[in-house]
């Protein structure tokens, strides 16, 4: 049980710090309105044709970036020949369904949900100047998604809801959508933005939203945009910025590499969607240059679309996969590192105990 | 789906709506603590 320990004590320190965190941009904001000169009438907006752009984005231009890039990726065959049928239509359905569903499900929240729970608080801080908004917005939104996104990692009985995200060995666009749908909807950052779009930061929430989903879907494209950053001495100081900052193909790849031996993979670590930072400050990040040899799991057994899709509603049929009735709950080789044998028995110890 | 899946899915609801309401709540009093005293 030393790991589940260990690793409790570790969650728990680092969401007290991620308290402060969300409470940063709050009390910076309070200190800079708190001074005469910066008292604002005007909560600022941007220039007209960005507003349209981003406006765009969050209807159908995500979407078409999305399939641009990935007839991209399909014509330069940078799927390696593993997209087969069963990746195929679970990558198409994980794309296409969730965007039928959620915004739906988002709507209901806005319109009946936050009313009851934030009653007469609509547009209340619509007073928020369109900066602060914009940090406020991208703090909770990313944050809490990184937290979303790593306890599905460090918890073992949340871990088959993600599993689907990580099964492919193959990486590419629609890695950013592939996703159990039960994983997609209780996203909390989707209605945590919605909830702070409800109080009147909507604004900033369209561009925020825009900008993140750029940079999460170029961080799991096979298109690897950050290599000019590495190769040209005079881009370094930039791409050590950038690395540290937002989520890079190179650190995110390594993310999703079906091994950490190699010295680049980081299955268990590197969680930042839009920023890596946070990976920075709790220590869960490796930064690399290199991309991995392989991705995936390597207990992957090809399971049933439909059972990677919407798991535990529909089970697997493989025998002895995660996803199949009375399977375990963590295959040991995400999890459990090969050089740590003290760790392991730990791992299969409490693994046995938690099933 | 069996009980134990339906006790799963609760739980993660529940971890799905702490990490909501904890920033949430952080976000609003915080702002609400500005409107009243700037």
């Amino acid at each position: 049980m030393r790991i589940q320990k260990a690793m409790a004590s570790k969650i728990t320190r680092d969401f007290i710090i991620s308290l402060f965190i969300y409470a940063l941009p709050v009390a910076l904001m309070f200190i800079w309105i708190g001074h005469p000169d910066q008292r604002v009438q005007s909560t600022g907006h941007v220039p007209h044709f960005l507003e349209a752009i981003f406006k765009n984005l969050s209807t159908w231009g995500l979407p078409a970036i999305m399939v641009g890039i990935g007839v991209v990726e399909f014509a330069y065959r940078l799927y390696d020949n593993k997209w087969d049928r069963n990746e195929r239509i679970l990558d198409i359905v994980c794309f296409v369904i969730p965007k039928l569903i959620l915004r739906p499900a988002i709507t209901l929240f806005v319109l009946k949900i936050l009313p009851v729970i934030l009653p007469g608080a609509k547009n209340t801080f619509s007073w928020v100047p369109f900066g602060w908004a914009a940090v406020i917005v991208a703090v909770a939104d990313d944050l809490t998604q990184y937290w979303y996104h790593r306890l599905h990692h460090q918890v073992p009985w949340l871990w088959r809801f993600h599993r689907t995200h990580h099964s492919a060995p193959y990486m590419g666009m629609a890695m950013a959508s592939r996703q159990n749908v039960i994983y997609t909807i209780f996203f909390s950052q989707i209605y945590l933005t919605a909830a702070l779009t409800y109080l009147g930061l909507g604004y900033a929430a369209l561009f925020v939203t825009g900008i993140k989903s750029l940079i999460t879907t170029g961080a799991h494209s096979s298109i690897p945009w950050d290599k000019p950053f590495y190769k040209y001495k005079v881009l370094h100081p930039v791409a050590w910025i950038l690395e540290r900052l937002i989520s890079t193909p190179a650190t995110h790849h390594a993310h999703h590499a079906d091994t950490a031996d190699d010295g680049v993979g980081n299955y268990k670590g590197n969680f930042g969607n839009m920023f890596f930072i946070w990976d920075v400050i709790f220590g869960t990040g490796i930064i690399t240059r290199k991309y991995p040899q392989s991705f995936g799991i390597k207990h992957y057994r090809q399971e049933e679309w439909y059972a990677q899709f919407i798991w535990p509603i529909f089970k697997s049929k493989k025998a002895g996969s995660e996803l199949a009735l009375h399977g375990p709950m963590v295959g040991d080789e995400l999890a459990v590192p090969a050089h740590d044998d003290r760790e392991e028995e730990d791992f299969v110890e409490l693994s046995q105990s938690l099933a | 789906m069996i009980l134990q899946d339906i006790i799963l899915l609760i739980k993660k609801i529940a971890v799905g709506i702490i990490l909501f309401l904890i920033p949430l709540l952080i976000f609003y009093y915080g702002l609400k603590f500005i409107q009243h005293h700037s």
